[in-house]
């Protein structure tokens, strides 16, 4: 049979937007009023510092990915550190997906059936969407990236347009001081927007897909543009947040994106009760990151045990997705279990990651030097 | 006298031990059980070779030709033993004995009569002086048809089987005494419709000309419209019995390499008795059978297949069927209109928008109504949410099994109209309009705002370019309203992304159905896609099915 599916490879500009859509997730409902709480009024300097540390993060892996322009994490990681320590670097990473996405279901669950079903369990929102990401993770990288595309141009566009029209309620004055003093806060904060911008961790899966065809300086550039895109959409929603609600209203309320959005009134117009529309645009949303993740926990596992399908290993990760997304039964796990991840991200990003490049430039220069 | 009057009557069997009863009913059951087993084996044997072929029917060689035309008419007769309209007709060519053998009302008899017959009669015998090489023109076939036949196209033919095909395709077979080889000789002519307007895909302006049944007529309506040597046809028989002739077009420095190849392959593929309908072979070749979506494109009009195939795409015409196939097959051409290239493109890219709106609702505006009465009426405007409650109270039925049975009853509605008499589907129209939007309402068993939403539904898939693409979105209407019903409008949203998982995960020939729609990399086809821009703008072929040369419009070669 002829290959006529051409596009094997991706382009640098398709990797932006997949780095996008997997970091844009349920987070912007669920981070907020914690990372209010914590920062206050300086909460959007935070969002901002964060998209820079966390770039940092992702150029790094971009860095280490040149390295082996033809291997992902999963084929370099036991030649850098080991047979055991490879092992452990790639639980690592695929475990913080995992975290990820039951703590994403479990939020999903609790705000669907807060604002749409409150005699619905959240139990059947959860499997409701379980199976459609499942369906999607099923499909090859190809048809993923087309969704991701699809979703990328019609439900971002929406959600930002639906999000905007809170702005009808922005109180300027809402977020004075614009320029707190509590430069450390503020500074701590930025790595609690790790919530928000996790996923670019999928780089190092990706990388092969796109290092024959672009150079590094491309590449970073264009992620770049995907970060600065980043920051500007968690800033519009923090500052929106802030503005419309006070950081004392927006820290006492479980979900103050909704609230903004629910006191939003267009008299005389059709629109009624928009938080629903916003959720409405926010689900397929959320869908793209889970449906990412999931796909990227099989296909480690896949490379790790060398299948040559990811589908086997995916459908038996979903059982052990929804017990996990169903053992979260309190806001206080939740909120734990929240920060564990936060450091397991922190630390692979700020850890492995640059022990992984300086090790690599170690074992070339010494091989250089052997030849020599 | 007296020996015999005394002697006993003995058994015959006593004298001839073989003709005993018992022994002629062992005999018989031995041969019963012979039978039986003979039958089974035969049945077995059957199965094994059924087996081994893997094929409709058998398309071996039936015989061999000899050089005896006495014994070459008899095999032939033997084939086509009870065909009433085989003609055989012999005659003198040359001094020697010949046959030519047609089908009647297929072959055209005057042009064999005039350019086959006659000037073989003509030829005097090979003993007569003044008729010099005459014995060396008779030696071959192919002399033959070099230096006596008048016919347009000829060709020589070894093999029995593609004597009998080609007397079948309506050709004429013509054997000689003393050569076993055949000679086929183009003379088909056949009832057929007359090239009229498409049936199924009007236009407002541009032209009005439509594929008829016929191949060879419809390849010269794509053939007329170019007088480029790149554009090939290729013709392949499928059907082991029907042995129905399907064209493959393409412009051969334009298609995306392997794209015919793998269409040929496909088509090589396909091991049925008979090929009808273009729409069978749409199903043996297409790569997901069971999804709603029509993923080859149809088409009766041969402007559109000339332009598809100057995109790089590949034509599949069929024989004895006006439909068209065209591969690969996207959604965004089955969004497209010729209307769209003949009409201003400001209103046509309002028009494309439109259409894009109108699939949309045509799938899911049930869905969302039933979600939002039932699940959600706070999204609604209050005064009209109360008007809505108010109308539903004096209804029974749930607002799920209301759009249910509105739905079922627009299926069957559509399906008596097309399938009624023209005369008779104006009165099922009125029926249908009276009873379902009058009667029903008024009986107080629908909710009129739920016939409106019905009829704006229907009406959108209406204005679908495609028939099957209206079909496929009528189709994903009832599991919609399913999840509408469980899960409200999250039961919506779910459906939305199934539908777009299975529509980007669709590949039509290697190309994704839907997923080409926002792809990134083929940002340039929104040019002629969504959107239709300025001929002048479109410099570019799209991207989407690959063709080699992507330049439309450039400077004129040096």
């Amino acid at each position: 049979m002829a290959n006529l599916e051409v596009k094997k490879h991706m382009s640098a500009g398709q990797l932006a937007i997949v780095v996008f859509v997997t970091c844009i997730g349920a987070q912007i409902m669920l981070t907020p009023r914690g990372l209010i709480a914590e920062v206050k009024n300086g909460a959007w300097i935070s969002v901002l510092l964060g998209g820079m540390f966390f770039y940092t993060a992702t150029y790094f892996m971009l860095r280490l990915g040149k390295q082996y322009p033809d291997e992902t994490i999963v084929e370099y990681a036991p030649r850098i550190f080991g047979r055991i320590g490879g092992g452990i670097v790639i639980f690592w990473f695929n475990l913080l997906f995992y975290m990820q996405v039951i703590t994403i279901f479990y939020g999903v669950g609790r705000i669907i059936t807060f604002y749409m079903f409150d005699r619905t369990p959240p139990e059947v929102v959860v499997l409701a969407l379980l199976v459609v990401c499942t369906y999607c993770a099923l499909q090859d990288w190809g048809t993923i990236l087309r969704i991701q595309q699809f979703l990328f141009v019609i439900a971002y566009s929406i959600l930002i347009l639906v999000w905007l029209t809170s702005i009808l309620n922005f109180q300027p004055e809402n977020m004075l001081p614009l320029w707190p003093l509590d430069i450390k806060g503020v500074t701590l904060g930025s790595f609690t927007t790790w919530g928000m911008y996790s996923g670019y961790e999928c780089v190092l899966l990706l990388l092969p897909l796109v290092y024959r065809k672009v150079s590094l300086a491309k590449l970073a550039k264009t992620v770049g543009v995907a970060f600065v895109g980043l920051s500007i959409v968690f800033m519009l929603i923090i500052v929106l947040t802030i503005g419309v609600l006070t950081v004392e209203d927006a820290k006492n309320l479980p979900f103050p994106s909704l609230i903004v959005i629910r006191s939003v009134e267009l008299p005389g117009t059709f629109l009624e009760r928009l938080e629903n529309y916003l959720l409405v645009t926010w689900i397929p949303v959320v869908f793209d990151t889970l449906a990412a993740m999931m796909f990227f926990m099989a296909e480690v596992c896949m490379r790790q045990w060398r299948h040559a399908d990811h589908r086997p290993i995916l459908l038996m990760l979903v059982p052990i997705i929804y017990i996990g997304a169903m053992l979260i039964d309190t806001p206080q796990v939740n909120e734990i279990l929240g920060k564990f991840t936060m450091w397991l991200g922190l630390s692979f990003s700020f850890g492995v990651v640059p022990t992984a490049l300086l090790l690599t430039w170690w074992k070339k220069s010494k091989v250089g030097k052997d030849c020599g | 006298m007296k020996r015999l009057k005394c002697s006993k009557i003995r058994k015959l069997s006593a004298d001839r031990p073989e003709a005993s009863v018992q022994l002629a009913k062992k005999e018989l059951n031995k041969l019963q059980q012979m039978t039986s087993q003979s039958i089974s084996v035969s049945d077995e044997i059957e199965q094994i070779v059924a087996d081994l072929r893997r094929v409709a029917a058998p398309s071996s060689e039936p015989f061999v030709f000899t050089k005896k035309l006495k014994e070459n008419r008899e095999l032939l007769g033997a084939i086509f033993k009870d065909c009433g309209d085989i003609e055989f007709r012999n005659f003198d060519a040359g001094g020697k004995k010949a046959l030519i053998v047609y089908l009647e009302g297929m072959a055209d008899t005057s042009n064999l009569e005039r350019n086959v017959i006659k000037p073989l009669m003509s030829q005097t015998g090979p003993d007569n002086p003044n008729t010099g090489n005459l014995a060396e023109i008779f030696a071959t076939m192919k002399s033959i048809s070099e230096h006596i036949l008048g016919a347009s196209s000829v060709s020589v033919l070894t093999k029995a089987s593609a004597a009998i095909d080609a007397v079948m395709t309506g050709n004429a077979l013509l054997l000689m005494d003393g050569l076993s080889e055949g000679l086929s000789i183009s003379a088909v002519k056949y009832v057929k419709r007359d090239i009229g307007e498409a049936n199924n895909e009007h236009i407002l302006r541009g032209p009005n000309e439509a594929f008829n049944e016929g191949l060879p007529d419809n390849i010269v309506l794509v053939r007329r419209r170019s007088r480029d040597t790149n554009l090939k046809v290729q013709i392949l028989k499928i059907g082991e019995r029907t042995k129905t002739s399907v064209a493959v077009l393409y412009v051969a420095n334009l298609v995306k390499p392997g794209l015919v190849q793998e269409v040929e392959r496909r088509l090589g593929l396909i091991k049925t008795d008979k090929i009808l309908a273009s729409a069978k072979i749409e199903e043996f070749i297409v790569d997901h059978p069971w999804s709603p979506f029509p993923q080859l494109q149809t088409t009766e009009r041969p402007d559109k297949v000339l332009a598809a195939l100057y995109e790089g795409r590949v034509g599949i015409i069929v024989d004895g069927t006006p439909a068209t196939l065209l591969v690969p097959c996207t959604y965004n051409v089955m969004m497209q209109s010729p209307d769209d290239y003949t009409i201003q493109p400001v209103i046509s890219s309002l028009i494309r928008l439109t259409r894009n709106a109108a699939a949309f609702i045509a799938i899911y505006l049930p869905a969302i109504y039933v979600s939002v009465v039932s699940y959600h009426p706070g999204m609604l405007p209050t005064t009209m949410a109360i008007s809505i409650a108010e109308l539903r109270a004096r209804t029974p039925f749930p607002s799920f099994l209301e759009a249910f049975m509105m739905e079922v009853l627009l299926e069957v509605f559509q399906e008596a109209i097309v399938r009624l008499p023209l005369r008779l589907s104006g009165a099922a129209t009125m029926l249908g309009a009276f009873v379902v939007g009058t009667t029903v309402v008024q009986a107080g068993l629908i909710n009129p705002l739920l016939v409106v939403v019905v009829a704006i539904t229907a009406i959108s898939s209406y204005s679908m370019p495609s028939y099957p693409f209206n079909l496929a979105l009528r189709w994903l209407r009832i599991p919609m309203l399913m999840l509408a019903s469980i899960l409200g409008l999250y039961g919506v949203i779910i459906g939305i992304l199934a539908v777009t998982i299975h529509a980007c995960s669709l590949r039509s020939f290697g190309e994704s159905y839907i997923g080409g729609l926002f792809d990134i990399d083929l940002l340039s086809d929104w040019k002629d896609g969504i959107v239709r821009l300025p001929a002048k703008l479109l410099k570019e072929r799209p991207k989407e099915f690959g063709a080699k040369d992507l330049t439309r419009i450039g400077e004129e070669d040096g």
